[in-house]
């Protein structure tokens, strides 16, 4: 009996212990996985909230298009009234944060694409082109926030953004010269747009043609007219379908189809705090809508007192585009032409867009020299782009000309703030408690 | 023919390969505790030298080597002659053998002693006349050769099956004992002369007498309160083992304490009757024990049922099925049960019969009444006050957005005559009487006597237990049925078999099965003061019709009336009908154990448990339900009169199903050494357990009730929101989950006793799981423990009057697993409403320098009984030290992985005693017993690695982790308050100094706010006392309290402006109102717009923080025992109780009149419970 027993214990000590790891490779959730395939990569790029939603608002917020009245400023939080009225204190961790999410985003699909099996050079090099598309894209509407005016001469001494190039969290952050950052933006953007393909499945996906708008933006922003022009150029060369706002129903509580053939990359955020339902655009900015103007009633809501509401989104909802669409690129082109003196020609640009936004038979503007084409081409930028994330940063840009110089106002009762040109206000405090993990240097006020 | 592996390809079946793995742990387990055992069971050998050595001596020699006594008269032994022997290494049996083999004697062996007798029956009192012996020897004692009695209980029934045990003259139990038969008789050969006989009954009071010859009829009372003497049997999941024998510290909470209240709940029937801390704040654990362990893992403690960590729903146990409960408080009992026990172990233990008992059913049933919520003790804003700040705040011109939005949002009754009346479509005269009988209306009436009604719950068990010599059988058929105070039926039946078998003198089988089907269906909407009702809607008008409430702007609700849309209003008292989830459940689980006694100290056990849980919740929104009419209205297109439904009329379905299947397997060995000095008990064993849960979510629209047709919808296109016109799809719900959870554990646990006096113990253990992610080296987590005990008692240096004094010590570690612990990064996965692409979003980010929280306790416990069992009881000190605790690090946003990290960031300590006094004041007709338990727990953060310094960031109000160092984990860290300056602004402090600056205050250095104290109790128990007289036995339970602070009401203006009405509002009347009021108020002055520094300075300030101090009278239970038909042998005993609940608030240091467990919210109302209890 005890022979039996010990000649079984020996037989079964002789068989391995090989059972045990490979339970505990079991997978605990069936809805998590790694980052170690196409599909889980694509999916990342996909996410709609994270990567094409939650854009930052700060800069419209900060904007000379709405204003708000004694009533709705007293009602909304300290923080959003001091944004309004460009104070510090803005307790802006969340738009912030959202933002370097995209960017974290991207650099762990960035960095995962090496380990990645089993997948097509094609699908490869699409998605390493959306990460540095996303990347970029997002540097450049942070820039637009927390970074001041763009100026060459001056652009190495300036303060840039918090560049993230890895996904690592335990890496310190530090804050680089407004130089470098544009610099990283726009090789992100070059490599970008030789890896991705021309046609995208769906507008939340970048492709070719919206690293090349992002680049003629941001070429505009550096005042490299010539690029810029070039690269609103190669858009147009292959897509010119323009929205007929002939066709939309301006009766309808939001008449602009979300995801329409004029838009080449979709990304939206929430209007701003509370804003949406406050902020009433600026009289004299409506006023400028001509009655033929279809944006007249397209993209105005009237309130119960007379006032104005913007409805014009291209979201098609409650909430602020914040992508790149066709009519910014025939603006840029526009600009660009007037500027480089090509007075007709910028004419003609522009006449191709207000053609698609008046009543049939309207007559087309015309300019004597390219100072006045420049003047009609900024304003129609600013009628068309209203809402869309691009006048803060215009107004910075343009800041920087004589001619375009504006002094920004609020006026609540009796209280009046002012924001001039040039003052370190244009770049917008960064999270307090950025500053405080991390000790980069805050913005001067 | 089998045909092993016949798949070929080399590799095994997963089963072979699990089963053999596990019999290789099995085996190895074996070959360790084989060698030791061998050296033990051969040592009962006995070498004997002698020669004409008298037989006393003899016997003194024997009982060196074996321990075995020796029992006789020195008149026995006068015939005796002397013994010459020359025996190496011999048997003992066979050594009496030889030295009884030429004397005029007979023996027997009992137990552990040996009873010597002459061959000729010895007559009369002989051991009476005896004299000393002169050679004084210390066991030659004066016994009575023969003791006869008999045990009756209070009727004169006989007690078969008492125990009849031997106690010396010191009052220690010694090993001869016996029980009395079926008449009651009992008989003990050779009592030595003042010994006592303690005799004890099951459910009776153990009495002890001195030994006489004849001790005549000893009657036995029954145990007039629930709580029984019984031996305590400490069941650790793992082993049972005497109390006595356990150097950790438990605490055992008996079949009748947990009879005592009669929640349906199982864990709920412990508040008031252990150390358990029942804490009612939403944000806190709910049941803790000895505080915690940690700070941002989970606090509450592990069950196990019947051996195995419990991992279905804990209302599947019906409460009639538990034997007891143990709670395992320290290191040492924890650190047995892994990484998931370092916040202390329940073992909750199902029933099982009873070897050698007769066939017995058991009936119990009872009706549990509890009066619905006195909703009038709710402190709300009057209507009046309410309906005026409606019409300043649509003065100041709160509703203008509201009224415009295209959103259309609510406007309450009063703005729309407001509007009205300013739109001059009413009068002034008019308006002022529509709100001054809007005034006069609460409708917290109408929700009390139409939507609430007294909660009741009926309960029903009938079991039967019987025994054989070889086999047990017990079987439990439970009903529960539940309405809650809202109308929601819950029911619950439970059957229970519990079988054991001995399939041989060493193969025991012990099967258990449990099924419990459990369904239900919601009930009302409770009432709610912070949704668009307000409380001046009335729900029905005088003809006892529902009055339509809209929850949009009801004046754009009226425009678009006749347009063909449903009807978009909301009935709240017919919502029930229309609008609930229906759920249910099975719930299958059983238990095998087969067990191999291979010797007398050693055992294998393999268990092995399996259980299946399925779940059915279906949400159903019939057409006539507000949601769906609701969401179909916004999906609704009108074109020119033509009305376009995109989704199709009918009711709308979410079926959600979950299945939940676990199985553990175990394998473990258990010796069992009691030498005469040395003495060992472990076990050591091997664990595996999986866990699969499965879940659906599936909708259906448009369902036809009656032919059950499925609507179709299009999830493809987008279609234009009715109210704002924004395109949508239609909601998709539909989702799969699926969960394995996997846990490999190895565990040893060991004691070794010397001479009955010191044990030393100690236990390993390890642990792995399939954390997501993780390195498989890193998935091992070691755990230990180690204790010592000393029985004073045994040290013949000590001499007190004690009949049991032990001194405990343990120190364990124990741990808690992070899941977060991931090597990688782990992505969630969903499909995109927007643009129907599969998406994912990470959710961990990968950081390989987390480590697991280590919990270390020090124990040091004292178990005493004093004055023949009238005080006994525990008291334990102990230690804590939590290190590497896990918690939310503020993190760089620029990193974009949130706004905080889990880190290793923090450290805390916890000390504390508990107390467990049994007193039992008089034992005569009247009989007296108290029950008290106290405790002491004060635990603080020791470190907390904080990056904010700004006052509104490290805001605690009991609800969230303190950060302080030095202060309590949950505590009050608030604003200081100063009451109100002359214009009725709350006063706060910067530097010392009284201040309004309220932006500064906000911001200033966290040194500036006041830490009030704990949020949690420091001291608190709680005292029972029972008293029987005759058959009526009187039971009150209060439970105490204190040395901590809670959240009084205040008044939130904020919450008031949003109409989101909070309980607390009522002080609105005493706010400032002008110059002179700060002298009697604390309320502010309302001020519009908000502002909001101010109103958080004030509502997060000490103004809000009450001390909780209270005694409160936990219950009150009168039971009255029978027993019917006398003339039946066995009797019918009956029991009939009558118990009151949540009696209310005897002391509280507070003035607020709120109970400080409650809070703000309301309390539960009284709870009665009437029952009785049969076994036949």
């Amino acid at each position: 009996m005890k022979n039996i027993f010990h000649w079984t214990l020996r037989l079964i000590l002789l068989t391995n212990l090989f059972a045990c790891n490979s339970m505990l490779e079991e997978i605990p959730d069936r809805k998590l996985a790694t980052p170690n395939s196409v599909k889980a990569l694509r999916a990342m790029m996909d996410e709609d909230f994270a990567i094409n939603g939650s854009s930052n608002g700060l800069g419209e917020s900060s904007t000379d298009d709405y204003y708000l009245t004694t009533q709705d400023y007293e009602a909304i939080g300290l923080n959003q009234r001091n944004l309004y009225t460009w104070q510090s204190d803005i307790g802006s961790e969340d738009a912030y944060m959202v933002m370097y999410r995209k960017i974290n985003i991207a650099n762990i699909v960035l960095e995962s694409l090496t380990d990645i099996r089993n997948a097509t050079p094609q699908e490869l090099t699409t998605l390493k082109g959306e990460a540095l598309f996303v990347r970029a894209n997002t540097l450049l509407a942070l820039a637009a926030v927390y970074t001041k005016p763009y100026l060459e001469e001056q652009a190495t001494q300036e303060f840039g953004l918090i560049l993230r190039k890895s996904s690592d969290f335990n890496v310190p952050s530090y804050r680089s010269t407004l130089k470098e950052t544009y610099d990283y933006i726009e090789s992100d953007l070059l490599e970008a747009s030789r890896l991705l393909p021309m046609e995208s499945a769906h507008v939340h996906r970048a492709n070719r043609l919206a690293a090349f708008s992002l680049m003629s933006r941001l070429h505009l922003i550096k005042s490299d007219y010539e690029a810029a022009e070039r690269y609103a150029d190669s858009v147009l060369a292959n897509r010119n379908s323009l929205l007929d706002y002939n066709t939309l129903d301006s009766t309808l509580r939001y008449p602009m189809p979300p995801f329409n053939h004029e838009i080449i990359y979709h990304t939206q955020g929430a209007n701003g705090f509370t804003f949406s339902a406050r902020a009433k655009i600026d009289t004299l900015l409506f006023d400028s809508y001509a009655p033929n103007d279809r944006r007249r009633t397209l993209f105005f809501f009237t309130n119960t007192d007379g006032s104005k509401r913007f409805k014009g989104s291209y979201v098609g909802g409650e909430q602020r585009f914040s992508g790149l669409a066709l009519d910014e690129i025939y603006l840029t082109k526009a600009e660009c032409l007037a500027r480089g003196g090509k007075v007709s020609q910028a004419m003609d640009t522009l006449n191709q867009l207000l053609s698609k936004r008046y009543r049939l038979g309207f007559t087309a503007e015309v300019a004597d020299d390219a100072t006045e084409a420049l003047d009609i081409i900024l304003n129609e930028r600013r009628k068309q782009l209203l809402m869309r994330d691009i006048r803060w940063q215009d107004i910075k840009r343009l800041n920087r000309e004589e001619r375009y110089r504006k002094v920004l106002v609020r006026r609540i009762g009796d209280q009046l703030w002012e924001l001039k040109p040039g003052e370190n206000r244009f770049a917008l405090p960064l999270p307090e408690s950025v500053v405080e993990i991390t000790g980069v240097p805050q913005n001067p006020t | 023919m089998y045909t092993i592996n016949a798949n070929g390809g080399g590799t095994l079946h997963p089963f072979i390969r699990r089963f053999l793995f596990i019999m290789r742990i099995a085996t190895f387990l074996l070959l360790v505790l084989f060698v030791q055992v061998s050296a033990h069971t051969f040592g009962q050998k006995v070498t004997l030298v002698t020669k004409n050595t008298p037989l006393t001596e003899v016997f003194r020699q024997i009982h060196a080597q074996t321990a075995y006594d020796f029992v006789f008269t020195t008149s026995t032994l006068s015939d005796a002659k002397p013994v010459t022997l020359n025996l190496q290494h011999v048997e003992l049996a066979d050594v009496l053998e030889q030295v009884f083999a030429s004397q005029p004697l007979e023996y027997s062996v009992n137990d552990k002693s040996v009873v010597v007798t002459k061959r000729e029956r010895a007559e009369g009192l002989t051991g009476r006349t005896g004299l000393p012996s002169e050679e004084g020897e210390t066991y030659l004692v004066l016994a009575y050769p023969e003791v006869r009695g008999r045990v009756v209980d209070s009727l004169g029934q006989p007690l078969e099956g008492a125990s009849v045990r031997v106690l010396n003259a010191e009052g220690k139990r010694t090993t001869l004992q016996t029980k009395t038969d079926n008449e009651g008789y009992f008989e003990l050969k050779n009592v030595p002369e003042g010994y006592q006989l303690e005799l004890s009954y099951i459910g009776h009071v153990a009495t002890t007498i001195m030994v006489a010859a004849d001790v005549g009829i000893v009657v036995l009372k029954a145990v007039p309160s629930e709580l029984e003497e019984v031996e305590v049997m400490v069941n650790t999941g793992y082993q049972t083992l005497p109390k006595e024998r356990a150097t950790g510290s438990f605490e055992v909470i008996s079949n009748s304490a947990l009879n005592t209240l009669n929640a349906p709940n199982v864990l709920q029937r412990l508040e008031g009757l252990s150390s358990l801390n029942f804490d009612k704040h939403p944000n806190r654990p709910e049941i803790t024990l000895r505080g915690f362990s940690t700070i941002n893992g989970p606090k509450s403690p592990l069950i196990i049922v019947d051996n195995f960590p419990y991992d279905g729903d804990i209302n599947n146990l019906d409460p009639s099925n538990i034997e007891s409960i143990t709670l395992l408080k320290d290191g040492a009992a924890s650190s047995i049960w892994g990484t998931r026990a370092g916040n202390g172990v329940i073992v909750v233990t199902t029933k099982s019969g009873k070897r050698n008992s007769p066939s017995r059913f058991s009936l119990e049933s009872n009706v549990q009444v509890q009066l619905k919520p006195d909703l009038f003790r709710l402190d709300l804003i009057s209507n009046e006050d309410l309906i005026s700040v409606e019409r300043f705040l649509f003065q100041a011109g709160r509703y203008t957005n509201d009224e415009s939005s295209p959103a259309r949002p609510y406007l309450s009754p009063v703005v729309v005559k407001l509007i009205q009346n300013r739109d001059k479509v009413i009068t002034d005269q008019e308006l002022e009487a529509s709100l001054s009988a809007l005034g006069a209306l609460d409708n917290r009436r109408q929700y009390l006597d139409k939507l609430y009604r007294n909660e009741t719950t009926q309960r029903y068990a009938l079991s039967h237990s019987f025994g054989g010599a070889n086999f047990t059988s017990y079987n439990n058929l439970a009903y529960t049925r539940g309405i809650s105070d809202l109308s929601a039926i819950n029911n619950r039946l439970s059957f229970q078999n519990s079988t054991n078998i001995s399939l041989s003198p060493k193969i025991d089988l012990d099967m258990r099965l449990m099924y419990t089907k459990i369904d239900g269906r919601s009930g009302n909407e409770g009432y709610k003061n912070n949704t668009n009702i307000r409380p001046y809607t009335s729900l029905i008008d005088e003809m006892g019709q529902n009055i339509p409430i809209a929850l949009y702007n009801p004046i754009w609700l009226q425009s678009i009336e006749g347009s063909g849309l449903l009807d978009w209003h909301k009935y709240p008292l017919e919502e029930h009908k229309y609008s609930f989830v229906s759920n249910g459940s099975d719930f299958l689980t059983t238990n095998v154990r087969i067990g191999y006694k291979m010797l007398d100290a050693l055992r294998f056990d393999f268990m092995y448990n399996t259980g299946l849980e399925a779940n059915r919740l279906d949400r159903k929104n019939l057409a006539g339900s507000y949601f769906t009419r609701d969401l179909l209205n916004r999906y609704t297109v009108l074109d020119e009169g033509n009305v376009q439904h995109n989704i199709p009329y009918g009711d709308i379905i979410d079926l959600n199903a979950n299945r939940m299947n676990y199985s553990n397997y175990r394998v473990q060995a258990t010796v069992d050494i009691n030498g005469p000095t040395h003495g060992f008990a472990g076990i050591a064993g091997f664990e595996i357990r999986t866990l699969n849960t499965q879940g659906t979510l599936h909708r259906q629209y448009g369902v036809d009730p009656e032919v059950l047709t499925v609507g179709k919808v299009d999830y493809n296109r987008q279609f234009p929101d009715f109210i704002s016109g924004r395109m949508q799809f239609i909601p998709f719900v539909d989702d799969n989950t699926m969960k394995t959870n996997v846990n490999i554990s190895q565990f040893f646990n060991g004691s070794y006793v010397y001479k009955g006096k010191y044990t030393l113990s100690g236990s390993a253990r390890r642990d792995a799981s399939n954390v997501f992610g993780v390195n498989t080296n890193d998935r091992w987590t070691p755990l230990w423990s180690l204790g010592a005990m000393w029985n004073l008692l045994e040290e013949p240096w000590i001499n007190l009057p004690f009949e049991n004094l032990k001194l405990k010590m343990t120190y364990g570690q124990s741990g808690l697993v992070n899941n977060s612990r991931s090597a990688k990064t782990v992505l969630n996965y969903r499909t995109s409403a927007v643009t129907n692409f599969v998406t994912a979003v990470p959710t961990q980010y990968p950081n390989p320098e987390l480590r697991w929280e280590k919990s270390n306790m020090f124990n040091l416990g004292l178990d005493f009984s004093i004055g023949n069992g009238t005080v006994s009881g525990d008291i334990a000190y102990y230690h804590k030290i939590g290190k590497d605790l896990l918690g939310p690090s503020p993190v760089d946003l620029s990193t974009g992985v949130g706004t905080s990290l889990i880190r290793n960031v923090a450290s805390m300590k916890g000390t504390g005693v508990d107390l467990n006094l049994n007193i039992h004041f008089l034992k005569r007709s009247i009989d007296w017993r108290s029950h008290v338990l106290f405790s002491y727990n004060r635990n603080s953060v020791t470190d907390y690695n904080v990056v904010s310094t700004s006052s509104f960031q490290m805001l605690s109000q009991g609800g969230s982790i303190n950060p302080i160092v030095g202060k309590s984990l949950y505590g009050f860290l608030s604003y200081d308050f100063r009451g109100l300056d002359e214009n009725g602004n709350p006063l706060s402090t910067l530097a010392n100094l009284p201040s309004v600056d309220y932006g500064a205050i906000r911001t200033a250095h966290y040194e500036n706010l006041i830490y009030s104290g704990s949020a949690t109790p420091i001291f608190f128990g709680s005292v029972g006392n029972s008293v029987a007289y005759k058959s009526f036995t009187m039971s009150i339970n209060v439970q105490y309290k204190l040395g901590h602070y809670f959240l009084g009401n205040a008044m939130v203006y904020n919450s008031l402006v949003n109409m989101d009405i909070q309980n607390g509002s009522g002080l609105y009347k005493k706010r400032w109102k002008e110059k002179g009021d700060e002298l009697h108020t604390d309320v502010p002055s309302f001020l519009y717009p908000i502002n909001s520094n101010r109103e958080q300075i004030y509502t997060a300030s000490t103004a809000g923080v009450e001390r909780a101090d209270h005694i409160r009278l936990q219950f009150v239970r009168l039971a009255y025992d029978v027993v019917l038909r006398r003339d039946v042998e066995s009797g019918i005993p009956l029991k009939i109780f009558l118990t009151a609940e949540n009696l209310g608030i005897i002391w509280r240091k507070t003035d607020s009149g709120l109970d400080p467990d409650y809070g703000a919210t309301l309390p539960p109302n009284r709870r009665f419970t009437a029952g009785f209890s049969i076994i036949f």
